[in-house]
């Protein structure tokens, strides 16, 4: 049985009144989807959870998997990947975004926005050369004999 | 300029693990890193937090030994494969500026060969210095995040190792070497040292 066949209207009875309820608000600055266009207020259910990036020898870093779901009768033309998404701080923390990835609607009229947090932390490459510095033999501290 | 690091001498530790620290040493006095790592980190025992990043870890990947000569003659003399790993990770929402970023970085560990003594590592008195033969091989591949790539950090890696070969000696330890052998030959018998008919030989046993 599909949902379409309960003869649920979805986006009226469910999801509206839970965004009413749950959602709020967002700036989307539309650099892909509108080029050249200001950014526009909107609404979305906010979530975020931790989640693990494996790097090299098994090791981990921890970070979050941040969403957004907004409805796609709000929108008149859909946010596209690399868009921005500002959510503004309320009693819970919001953040400066970029959109990474935009679902397929849920069958209800629903759509997830995967987000990414717009940071940079980089690493300043500077020309090498053998003269400036040296990477010869390290310095080895050594023992103290104590005779107490 | 090179970091101070804790006595570490080949007596109690491995050459592996020397060759390690010092190239641990040494990525930490490369321009590219001194002034904008925030953590170091020579094991995965901790998980990396938001705030660590550019990050810099140091690993021994693993490490590999084979019989040099003869296996069942003499000796034991082997030669080590030590694989170093170097990830480098940054952070950017534009991967193909964090790309470059790490391709630096890769780079900038490359260019530790410009040194004309990289291949050795001074030891304090009375150790020898250790030597490293050369870099058999290498590889690098740069990473965006987890299989899903649904983590909010825009986290980019630089996977990098490097193969050092070195040897390794392990001549027995032989605390009653047989030195010398001093051999009286006299024509009486019983024999009597006083009666003048002995020689003495002294033998010193060659070593080499």
């Amino acid at each position: 049985m599909s949902m379409t066949s309960t003869g649920v209207d979805w986006p009226g009875e469910v999801y509206e009144p839970n965004f009413d309820y749950f959602a709020r608000s967002i700036n989307i600055t539309p650099v892909v989807s509108q080029p050249g266009q200001p950014s526009y207020a909107a609404r979305g259910i906010f979530n975020t959870g931790e989640v693990y990036v494996p790097a090299m020898d098994g090791s981990l870093i921890c970070t979050n998997q941040t969403i957004v779901d907004i409805l796609v009768s709000e929108f008149p033309i859909l946010p596209m990947q690399r868009d921005l998404i500002d959510i503004p701080d309320t009693t819970i923390a919001g953040g400066s975004f970029e959109l990474a990835s935009v679902s397929g609607d849920n069958g209800g009229g629903e759509i997830t926005l995967t987000l990414k947090r717009r940071d940079m932390t980089a690493l300043v490459a500077q020309w090498l050369d053998a003269t400036d510095y040296s990477v010869g033999s390290p310095v080895f501290d050594q023992p103290e004999l104590t005779v107490g | 300029m090179n970091a101070l690091l804790p006595q570490i001498t080949p007596d109690v530790n491995s050459y592996g693990m020397i060759i390690r620290d010092t190239y641990l040493a040494r990525l930490k006095a490369l321009p590219i890193f001194t002034a904008s790592v925030q953590k170091w980190a020579t094991t995965r025992f901790f998980i990396k937090q938001h705030v660590e990043f550019p990050f810099v870890g140091v690993y021994l990947l693993d490490e590999n030994w084979l019989y040099e000569t003869n296996w069942n003659a003499g000796a034991p003399h082997y030669v080590h494969m030590l694989r170093l790993g170097y990830s480098v990770v940054v952070v950017n929402n534009d991967p193909e500026a964090s790309e470059h970023n790490l391709d630096q970085a890769h780079w900038a560990i490359m260019h530790l060969f410009d040194q004309p003594l990289w291949q050795q590592i001074a030891m304090p008195p009375p150790f020898d210095p250790i030597l490293i033969e050369g870099v058999t091989r290498g590889s690098r591949s740069h990473w965006f995040g987890n299989a899903g790539l649904n983590n909010d950090l825009p986290v980019a890696e630089l996977r990098m190792d490097q193969t050092f070969t070195y040897r390794s000696d392990w001549p027995p330890t032989i605390k009653d070497g047989f030195l010398s052998m001093d051999v009286t030959a006299a024509l009486s018998w019983p024999y009597d040292p006083g009666a003048g008919d002995s020689v003495e030989f002294d033998f010193e046993i060659p070593q080499d």
